[in-house]
């Protein structure tokens, strides 16, 4: 088992390497000389090229990326073209906004899926399945922007419950106030994230009440509830942990529209600011760790999956 | 003495994807005396299956079921409530999909001594180890413990036989327990029944498409074809004295009786000739034979 995990880790040293030098490579192949963010239009081309050298920019391309690779391994993302900010800096402070709402949200959203979707899965075909499947349909096929909207008219604008714009009211950072500026962001964000999984989730328990141990269980004289309980939920959640590796790239890149429309301080504004202003670095730098969190996520899909399925246990600490 | 099982005049229509019913038994008698075996036979899609499962009580949600008698144990059981504890087991083609794959072994016997016998705690783990030891499983304590994959086919239907003798059955039905099982391993698994039907005192019944088995193991078999039971006999009168002639079909088309492995199914024309003929019934009794025409199905 440990011997599987290790393996596992060291094949993806060389995915995260392949995607930090295809991210290099995007930086170098960007349409802008990067001493130009450093210079002013007016020193001379000496000058320039003395701060070339200095920053090691006339250095083969291999060296770069070794440096570039090293800073970024200390965390050192490199600086805002348009700012001229420290994008480590910058995304440290947003970072922590998006994942207080993308982990409650995220939550919520697998529990609502969970029940729901075995709920509708042990009625297969009757109206109350029918209903549930329609609903994550129409949650499904709704643009995130569209019921934003629509949240904000109904609740911010026409019932004027809650703030309609940021994460705090200028003065005042009490709890309460951060709730009534969370609440409308989260809702839309649930709705977003429940449909997929509901669906996964029924689609899963349908198939789990087909199989032969089912009709076993009931020559064997399990009621219908314990047959659920005891057999069926257990098969169907057993592989949802893994869904909790596979959204770990949410935590940064999971709310851009929500954040971008609700003005939630995240990493959803501030890349979207970066994509208009072709601030490539920034956009990089996000994409490189989203990309980082997409591989790492998939490892501990993997791991927790091992963890949990006695058959995939087995097999894999034998071989 | 009273019959095992008595089923009589069981009819059961399924609908179909169009929501007409399709009749799948028509007017089926079915016995099992004390101690007996019975084999059922008779090519596929013949309603082998969907008797037993009658039975049991497992038809698809959406059959509808009819019949003028079932007893068991000489007791009625033509209604059920919920809850109601049959003395019958079944067991099923596949023994490998039919353990749930995320419990173990221990787990499904446990449940099974609970639910029949109302023993729990480590009580309930000795006895479901000690079945495990009593169907010929080597070192059941750690089988126990482990998981459905981790047990040969033969193994797991060894499992599935335990769990069908904790529920303290009269009648063991037995559905092509060993179709999926390679030759040697048919062999032991058939021995073990037989050998429970001695010492458990257990009544069998046993669908089977393997003529050889039959010949073998039954002391008596049943004959389907096209949702009817259309001859029913000892071995030996079905053997060398059959009526019907669909069964001497079967018994033509199947390579030697001897001959393990020998399948049931006729060729040709398949089921839809014997038509006619499946709307007569033969009951061989004790040593004559009668022809017996059945009603008419609608
Ligand atoms: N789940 C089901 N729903 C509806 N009809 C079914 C279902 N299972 C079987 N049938 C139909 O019932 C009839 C009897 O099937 P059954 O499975 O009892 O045959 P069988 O004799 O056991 O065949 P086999 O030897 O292949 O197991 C067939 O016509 C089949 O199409
Ligand atoms: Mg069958």
């Amino acid at each position: 088992m440990a011997l599987y995990i290790g393996r596992r880790l060291l094949q993806v040293i060389p995915m995260l390497l392949l995607i930090s030098l295809v991210v290099f490579l995007m930086i170098q192949a960007a349409p802008y000389d990067v001493v130009d963010s450093i210079t002013t239009p007016n020193m001379s081309a000496e000058t320039i090229e003395i701060i070339r050298q200095r920053y090691g920019l006339d250095d083969p391309v291999l060296v770069q990326y070794f440096r570039w690779l090293g800073n970024v391994l200390q965390g050192d993302l490199g600086y805002s073209l348009v700012s001229q900010y420290s994008i480590s800096a910058d995304l440290a402070a947003k970072i922590p906004n998006t994942v207080i709402l993308v982990v409650p949200a995220y939550l919520t959203a697998l529990a609502l899926a969970i029940g729901l979707g075995l709920w509708a899965g042990a009625n297969h075909g009757r109206r109350i399945d029918r209903f549930i499947d329609g609903a994550s349909a129409i949650g499904l096929a709704t643009p995130p922007f569209w019921f934003a909207l629509l949240v904000i008219y109904l609740f911010g604008y026409y019932l004027n419950w809650f703030p309609i714009i940021g994460m705090h009211t200028v003065g005042q950072d009490d709890l309460i106030d951060l709730l009534r500026h969370f609440v409308m962001p989260y809702l839309v964000l649930t709705v977003a994230f429940a449909p997929e999984l509901l669906r996964y989730v029924r689609s899963s328990t349908v198939s789990q009440l087909r199989e032969d141990y089912v009709l076993v269980q009931r020559a064997f004289g399990a009621s219908r509830a314990e047959i659920f309980r005891n057999h069926v939920s257990r098969n169907v959640l057993l592989p949802i942990v893994t869904q909790i590796g596979v959204a770990l790239p949410l935590l940064v890149t999971g709310a851009i529209i929500t954040e971008t429309i609700f003005g939630w301080p995240g990493v959803g504004p501030y890349f979207l600011t970066a994509t208009k202003s072709l601030d490539y670095p920034v956009i990089l730098a996000i994409l490189l760790l989203s990309a980082t969190l997409v591989i790492v996520g998939n490892l501990i899909a993997d791991i927790l999956y091992v963890l949990v399925d006695p058959r995939v246990r087995l097999e894999r600490s034998r071989s | 003495m009273t019959d095992v099982l008595r089923v009589a005049g069981l009819t059961v229509d399924i609908p179909n994807r169009d929501g007409v019913a399709v009749r799948v038994l028509h007017d089926v008698d079915f016995t099992v005396g004390h101690g007996e075996i019975v084999g059922v036979v008779g090519e596929s899609g013949s309603g082998k299956t969907m008797l037993m499962r009658s039975v049991v009580d497992i038809l698809p949600e959406t059959a509808i079921r009819t019949w003028t008698a079932c007893e068991v144990d000489g007791v009625d059981r033509t209604t059920r409530s919920r809850g109601d504890r049959l003395p019958v087991s079944m067991i099923f083609q596949d023994p490998m999909t039919s353990l749930n794959p995320v419990r173990r072994i221990g787990y499904h016997l446990v449940e099974v001594i609970r639910r029949f016998q109302g023993v729990t705690g480590g009580r309930a783990r000795q006895l479901g180890i000690e079945a495990l030891d009593q169907v010929g499983i080597d070192d059941p304590a750690r089988r126990f413990r482990q998981y459905p994959h981790e047990l040969s086919g033969g193994m797991r239907q060894r499992v599935m036989i335990a769990m069908a003798l904790l529920a303290k059955p009269s009648l063991l039905i037995a559905d092509e327990p060993t179709t999926a099982l390679d030759v040697t391993v048919q062999a032991q698994i058939l021995d073990l029944i037989t050998d429970l039907r001695r010492e458990a005192r257990l009544a069998v019944a046993l669908v089977t498409h393997d003529l050889g088995v039959v010949a073998g193991t039954c002391d008596r078999v049943a004959v389907m074809c096209r949702g009817r039971v259309v001859e029913v006999g000892t071995t030996d009168e079905i053997f060398y004295d059959p009526q019907h002639p669909y069964t001497r079909a079967l018994l033509a088309a199947a390579p030697g009786t001897e001959a393990a492995g020998g399948s049931l199914t006729v060729s040709g024309g398949v089921a839809s000739e014997w038509v006619d003929a499946s709307a007569v019934r033969v009951q061989h009794s004790t040593t004559h034979a009668s022809l017996v025409p059945a009603e008419v199905a609608p």
